[in-house]
């Protein structure tokens, strides 16, 4: 009887009670970082509106979610979305001319468009298996290559995979994990024999002493660090170091900061680890069970307090006190992310961190571990089912042949699985230049801006002889390169599970019908492998490849054991797929050296760091003297890369969302002080970038605004790695990255590039706010405009758009006489919005209806603004503002501050019923009466600066909770309680009474 | 012109006696009942009427009120209608404005002020040594002092022909009265002169049913006070309401007929355009004969200092027969300064601190044309020299054809063009004409007072007293009439 009301209960677990019978409530996972945060989905059956929240039982958030989590709803616009397959002519989409596919329809797209082409679904799956199988015919299954993502569903990673090592006979698929994660696999796997995260969450809250490597934990994985710093909270005890050559965000909170020389984080663990060793910290008896103790600590000795701080340069007393605080705490997590494994000496990184825990016993107990923070929703769903081409499935060894012939059997593949390594992530460009790669499928990854030398593989994909994309999102650059454009189904739409940093399999579940005509990623691929003629892709349902490759981890556990099992898992846990909640593999904690681990014992690995880590530019040594070239306009620097605050990855989604775009709207660089005066530049000046080291895509270059800060060392400069072409030109980082993988894991060096800096003169700014209707046809225009470059190699046009709660906003800059002269003509802007309206294939919102426009120019204070209205009204036109809709406002002026702030214009766009002259557009702001609230600070309850400073200097606010009290910021995910702070610092009459 | 037959119904020079007359020798003489000399007359007797009835009430000097009492003051108008707007006259000749509407002053604020009027009265000779007047009735009169307020004449060009029947000057009441007619009749009319008063009287003339058409000499219309977009803002506008325009133009011949009628107007270029009626647009010239045969000095106009005194004793000039300075004057907010200036000398003959000398300031154009807004003030042209440093600040609604063009120089407001929208036109005379510094908001400038305003008064109360723009009297005054008398810039 209890058994059966459990099941009923379970049955209806994932839909939530619903206070209203129009409302239906999803349970679902967040698609952003690896937390995995439940979200509670609501759907208005009316409406189609979604809202969000955080789901109050899951056990990775308890209700919690951060600033992308909480907008989610506002990323679900079709608008963005891609709704049919086609074909593409890549070549004329690759430069640019022609605007990404806004068709809604099939017949708008075959009418109108000669660039892209739409075909139907059984067309182009036929197509896809024929072409795959001719190529494969002609030049062998090494010829094909998937390159897929962690924002795939386990599901469909598992057919892409069984696909590609079972049938095509080809270990050529990698996963965008490749840049996130394998060096935390390759770590793993070197330590424990397995790719194993050993806690769990409540280790977050349960240990004394947090240690945050490379991880900017604050922003990129804020309900995990809310959880600890609640926990901190409650107990001050608790301590907190964060490593980072950056001083981020979770500095913010910590107790000791050490700026380390990027690139010499294994010097440091190495020093600790003889530290512990020399002060008697180690755990002798479960450091007998390890193996390569002695090697290490052989490999250790020469790492004195001394010899780390110089190589570190960290002082003798920073590197103590860290030594001393890890010594002191048993209940240490070292938490690592993207600072430690996108490196060339990621693995090493990971198993000199891995080592102080094996040989102090911490792992796997509660409070105590090695903690891996992976960065994508899925990473760790990826590597179950093995979708890397150096792993197999199952947790199952790609260089075991009895492994491979036990995953080939279960498989029932037609022929043995290949030994061989298959092409990974980095090598794609050269093995498709080099005639190797003749068909690339790439999957729900944006590898056009996220992969090193990101116009070598651009180039390699213009000459690849069949590129597949599939993609949710139609801003997406790779698309553009594509010659058959498949439209997978995004968050919301499709359904599956995904598996979280502590090992957590939650379920995806789709709460929207599908987009158009959009599939899920694994039907795509069962379809194309049905069409190829392969046996064992009759799936109906997600749930029936869940179950498949849950077996598949179980298959011949006897022989081959793992940790990883997950039928005895889902036996034990009771419940069907549908109803599945949140169920973590392996337990709570996977204590390595004990009886239940099934592989060979736990290693200490012995490193040897690099002799010069940080010395990666010739003019450049490890602690940022610059050595100055003859050319002294430029600067050499060191570029590390990174997230903000409220992006994901290439922004396809969260640009969407427009309060995540206000914390920053435009490519910055964050350079030292020092560094901009020595480049001689201030804060919002424009740079160039360049590669320092010569590869072949040399003349790649980004541009950026600076951002001076001191939160950088002196000699290292910070870009954010989100901008693509879709939202910035020149602003793609990954084009000035040399590829440098790590030899072990082949992750890439996304950390510590050497790279050029020279100012870049601008003469004349620009803003535009447009309506999105007409953002389509304004991006096109743009995207002419900037291909357009001057003698010198300057791009005549640098532009960024940031999508607002109403509006588009484009910043635009240009340091051509030329081009600023024609932005100051009337003439020029009424072309250029005839040529908009005129655009038939994309025409703007009722672009017949008439426009008014209103200009104000100032010849010689070079400013000029415009702004183009149009009637609400067909048949009653009207010189009528309020009764009139806003297109576009353009702003031009030779210095920034010139230009309007947009907050109160952005409104305009939804209402121009208080505007009673087009003077308060051309101004920018109303005659009177009106307060502008700032930058957005606090992106989940929308405050911003000057509403948290009115709090701070007329309300007294002096603590970060007094102002959320007052005006709400900061009170949901927190991840800007750091921002706060330094606001109080800045502003806080208390604090310039003490001073005074 | 000849002056209508019919008499003011209430003002009658039969009403003067002769005991009037001698009271005059004390008096003040007003020559001329035209917008200077009739408010003069109001205002002069305005004031001191409060000066009378204040030392009344203070009870001083009681047994001396002969002495005391305010001299008389007497108001010679040529015309017999008595100190109408004459700007107003192009509404009048629109027919949108009624006649009776235009008079400054109510015909009951003469008597009330004790205001002597003698109306449809010439004068022939000054004799400035007895200070007496001949007029042209015979009667021969006394005064203390003289103003000479004699206004302007319509400029005629002695094209061959002028004379001809059909060929009118736009000036008076009795112009509208003729002019009239032919609209009624649906004629063909031309107006040479494309200035103010030349393209009201076509609009006017238009909108009552003739069809006109403009001849302007020079590359565009209004060209001493519009600037080249405006101009070509109006002439759009001109051309949409059916007046007819001709630009670059130069009349040389009027066509008659055997009767001697106007037939049409021949131009330099050989073309000949048809006419039943020409109207002569050309601007002014003073009237200064009479002060001339009185031995009084004459330049261009009546030589006056700033306190408008003339070169002999107790007389004194104002309004658009004097020249200041070497400069004329054609517009009413300057002719207001002349009268206020003058009753300062008036009322205050001994105490020269409390004289407020006039000082030219530049001046502000609207243009009396139903739907069409145009305005301008201060400095519209500028050499090639000076437009290197003149800021322009550019304003454009194009569909709904507004323009407004600021020109800055220094940090000072030198001269605005207002097209289609003009309501800051006031706003920007005051910044033009008390040489305000507007480098606090100069970036806000163009979108005019509301966003300047508050700015500036703060500025004001820092660097203390410069008045708003809008109080009292004067403002009430600026905002009827801030504008243009019908004017010497047409030629």
């Amino acid at each position: 009887m209890n058994k059966i009301k459990t099941l009923f209960l379970d049955n209806d677990a994932h839909v939530a009670p619903a206070s209203h019978d129009s409302i239906r409530t999803v349970r679902t996972t967040c698609p952003y970082c690896g937390v995995g945060c439940g979200v509670l989905a609501s759907v208005d059956n009316s409406t189609a509106k979604v809202t969000v929240k955080g789901d109050p039982q899951h056990p990775a958030n308890f209700g919690k979610l951060c600033s992308k989590g909480s907008n989610l709803a506002e990323t679900l616009g079709v608008e963005r979305r891609l709704t049919h397959p086609y074909y593409q002519d890549k070549l004329a989409a690759m430069n640019g001319l022609s605007p990404s596919p806004s068709l809604t329809t099939l017949s708008t797209l075959v009418d109108n468009d000669t660039v892209i082409k739409a075909v139907d679904w059984e067309t182009v799956l036929d197509d896809v298996a024929h072409r795959l199988s001719r190529t494969i015919t002609e030049h062998g299954p090494q010829s094909v290559m998937f390159y897929v993502s962690g924002q795939l569903l386990t599901e469909d990673y598992y057919v892409a995979n069984k696909l590609m090592k079972g049938f095509i006979g080809s270990n050529n698929i990698d996963s965008n994990s490749r840049l996130c994660m394998s060096s935390a696999v390759a770590g793993h796997k070197r330590a424990f024999g397995a790719d194993l995260v050993p806690g769990s969450y409540t280790d977050f809250e349960d240990c004394d002493l947090l240690v945050l490597v490379g991880s900017n934990m604050a922003w990129c994985h804020p309900i995990l660090f809310g959880r600890f710093l609640k926990a901190k909270q409650e107990n001050p005890n608790k301590k907190l170091v964060v490593i980072d050559p950056r001083r981020t965000d979770s500095c913010e909170f910590a107790d000791l900061h050490l700026p380390l020389a990027p690139g010499t984080d294994t010097h440091l663990y190495n020093g600790l680890l003889k530290y512990l060793t020399d002060n008697g910290h180690k755990d002798a008896s479960y450091a007998a069970k390890c193996e390569g103790l002695e090697a290490a600590l052989a490999a250790a000795e020469a790492w004195t307090l001394q010899a780390v701080a110089s190589a570190t340069k960290l002082t003798v007393e920073q590197v103590e006190q860290f030594y001393q605080l890890v010594a002191a705490n048993s209940k240490t997590v070292s938490a690592f992310s993207m600072g430690v494994n996108q490196s060339s000496s990621g693995t090493d990184k990971v198993n000199a961190i891995i080592n102080s825990h094996l040989l102090t016993g911490r792992v796997g107990k509660p409070g105590a571990g090695p903690f891996s923070l992976t960065g994508q929703p899925n990473a760790m769903g990826g590597r179950e089912v093995g979708a890397l081409a150096n792993l197999l499935a199952g947790h199952l060894e790609l260089d075991n042949a009895e492994h491979r012939q036990a995953v080939a059997e279960f498989w029932q593949s037609p022929e043995s699985i290949r030994a061989n390594t298959g092409i990974k992530a980095c090598d794609a460009a050269d093995a498709i230049l080099s005639g190797n790669i003749k068909a690339i499928w790439i999957v729900a990854t944006n590898p056009v801006v996220s992969l090193p030398e990101a116009d070598k593989f651009k180039k390699a994909l213009a000459e690849c002889d069949l590129v597949i994309v599939s993609e949710c999102s139609k801003d997406s650059d790779t698309i553009r390169c594509a010659d058959i454009v498949l439209p997978a189904q995004g968050w919301s739409e499709k359904s599956g599970s995904v598996t979280n940093s502590e090992r957590r399999i939650s379920r995806q579940r789709s709460l929207m019908p599908a987009v158009g005509e959009s599939k899920p990623d694994w039907w795509i691929f069962a379809q194309v492998a049905k069409r190829m003629g392969f046996k064992g892709f009759e799936y109906n349902d997600p749930s029936e490849i869940f179950l498949e490759h849950a077996a598949l981890t179980s298959y011949q556990q006897h022989n081959y054991p793992r940790q990883l099992d997950l039928l005895a898992e889902i036996a034990a846990h009771g419940q069907p797929y549908e109803s599945m909640q949140p169920l973590q593999w392996g337990g709570k904690h996977i204590d390595v050296v004990h009886a239940n681990f099934k592989h060979k014992a736990p290693s200490l690995i012995a490193i040897t760091p690099p002799k010069q880590a940080g010395a990666v530019n010739k003019f450049l040594s490890a602690d940022g003297v610059h050595i100055v070239p003859s050319d002294n306009t430029s600067l050499p620097l060191r570029l590390i890369t990174g997230r903000l605050r409220d992006q994901w990855h290439t922004m396809t989604r969260t640009a969407l969302a427009p309060k995540l775009n206000q914390q920053q709207s435009v490519p910055t660089l964050t350079l030292h002080p020092k560094a901009a005066k020595n480049l001689g530049v201030l804060d919002n000046d424009f740079v160039c970038i360049g590669a320092q080291t010569d590869f072949k895509t040399q003349a790649s270059k980004v541009m950026a605004q600076v951002a001076v800060s001191d939160e950088v060392r002196m000699g290292d400069a910070f870009m954010p790695m989100h901008w693509s072409d879709a939202f910035a030109n020149l602003a793609r980082v990954g084009t000035v990255i040399p590829t440098k993988v790590d030899p072990i894991s082949s992750q890439p060096e996304l950390k510590n590039s050497a790279i050029m800096v020279t100012p870049v003169n601008i003469t004349t700014f620009g803003r535009i706010l447009v309506h999105l209707d007409w953002l389509e046809a304004v991006l096109v225009q743009l995207r002419q405009l900037s291909s357009q470059q001057d003698k010198a190699g300057v791009p005549k046009l640098i532009w960024s758009i940031s999508r607002q709660q109403d509006s588009v906003l484009i910043h635009l800059a240009t340091g051509s006489e030329s081009v600023g002269s024609e932005w100051l003509t009337l003439a020029y802007w009424q072309d250029f919005v005839a040529r908009i309206a005129k655009s038939t294939k994309h025409k703007p919102m009722a672009a017949t209806n008439s426009l008014n426009s209103s200009m104000m120019m100032s010849e010689s204070d070079k400013q000029l603004r415009f702004v183009v209205r149009q009637n609400a009204d067909t048949k009653n036109p009207t010189v009528d503002t309020a009764k009139q809709h806003l297109i576009m406002t353009i702003y031009i002026a030779p210095k920034r501050e010139q230009l309007p702030s947009i907050h109160w214009l952005n409104s305009c766009f939804a209402d121009m019923s208080k505007v009673p002259s087009v003077k308060w557009l051309l101004a920018g702001r109303p005659a009177s009466g009106y307060v502008d609230p700032g930058r957005l600070v606090c992106a989940c309850m929308g405050v911003g600066e000057n509403t948290i400073i009115d709090a701070i200097t007329s309300h007294g606010c002096n603590d970060a909770s007094d102002v959320g009290k007052l005006c709400q910021a900061g009170t949901n995910c927190g991840s800007c309680v750091g921002q706060i702070n330094e606001l109080i610092k800045a502003h806080s009459p208390i604090k310039e009474a003490a001073l005074a | 012109m000849p002056a209508p037959e019919t008499a003011s119904p209430t003002i009658r020079s039969s009403a003067i006696n002769a005991q009037e007359h001698n009271d005059s020798a004390n008096g003040v003489v007003i020559i001329g009942a035209g917008m200077a000399g009739s408010r003069l007359a109001i205002k002069l007797a305005t004031v001191w009427q409060q000066n009378d009835s204040n030392t009344h009430s203070n009870g001083h000097h009681s047994n001396n009120t002969q002495e005391n009492k305010a001299p008389k003051i007497t108001l010679i108008s040529k015309e017999s209608e008595v100190g109408y707007n004459r700007i107003m006259l192009s509404p009048v000749l629109a027919g949108e404005t009624s006649f009776e509407d235009t008079y400054l002053y109510d015909k009951g604020d003469y008597e009330r002020l004790g205001i002597h009027v003698l109306a449809a009265v010439g004068v022939d000779k000054i004799d400035t040594n007895n200070q007496q007047l001949s007029l042209d009735n015979g009667d021969c009169f006394s005064y203390g002092k003289l103003v000479i307020a004699t206004g302007s004449t319509a400029r005629v060009i002695p094209f061959p022909n002028h004379q001809a029947k059909g060929v009118h000057v736009f000036r008076d009441v009795a112009d509208v009265d003729l002019l009239s007619e032919y609209a009624k009749q649906g004629k063909t009319g031309l107006v040479i002169g494309g200035g103010v008063l030349g393209l009201e009287a076509a609009c006017a003339l238009s909108s009552q049913g003739a069809a006109m058409t403009v001849i302007h000499v020079d590359d565009y219309v209004l060209n001493r006070q519009l600037d080249l977009p405006a101009a070509l803002m109006l002439q759009e506008e001109l051309v949409r309401r059916g007046v007819g325009l001709e630009v670059s133009a130069a009349s040389t011949t009027i066509e008659v007929n055997d009767a001697d009628e106007v037939v049409g107007l021949s131009l330099k270029d050989g073309r000949t355009l048809a006419a039943d009626f020409i109207v002569m647009a050309v601007g002014i010239i003073p009237n200064t004969q009479l002060a001339a045969d009185s031995g009084i000095e004459v330049n261009r106009a009546i030589v006056v200092d700033e306190n408008m005194h003339t070169c002999c004793p107790n007389i004194y000039a104002i309004g658009e027969c004097v020249e200041i300075n070497d400069e004329l004057f054609g517009m009413v907010s300057s002719v207001n300064q002349h009268v206020d200036s003058l009753i300062q000398v008036l009322t205050h003959p001994a105490i020269e601190s409390n004289w407020s000398p006039f000082v030219s300031v530049p001046l502000a154009l609207k243009l009396k044309v139903s739907g069409i807004a145009v305005f301008s003030s201060g400095q519209i042209e500028f050499d090639d020299e000076e437009l290197a440093v003149v800021e322009q600040i550019v304003y454009r609604h194009i569909e709904d054809n507004q323009y407004h063009c600021l020109f800055v120089k220094a940090d000072h407001l030198i001269g605005a063009v207002l097209y289609g929208e003009t309501g800051d036109g006031t706003f920007y005379s005051k910044l033009i004409n008390e040489q305000i510094d507007i480098s606090s908001v100069k970036q806000d400038l163009i979108f005019g007072a509301a966003y300047c305003q508050s700015k500036l008064e703060n500025q004001d109360s820092d660097n203390a007293a410069i008045s708003p723009v809008s109080t009292g009297e004067q403002t009430a005054v600026t905002q009827q009439e801030t504008a243009a008398l019908q004017t010497i810039a047409c030629a």
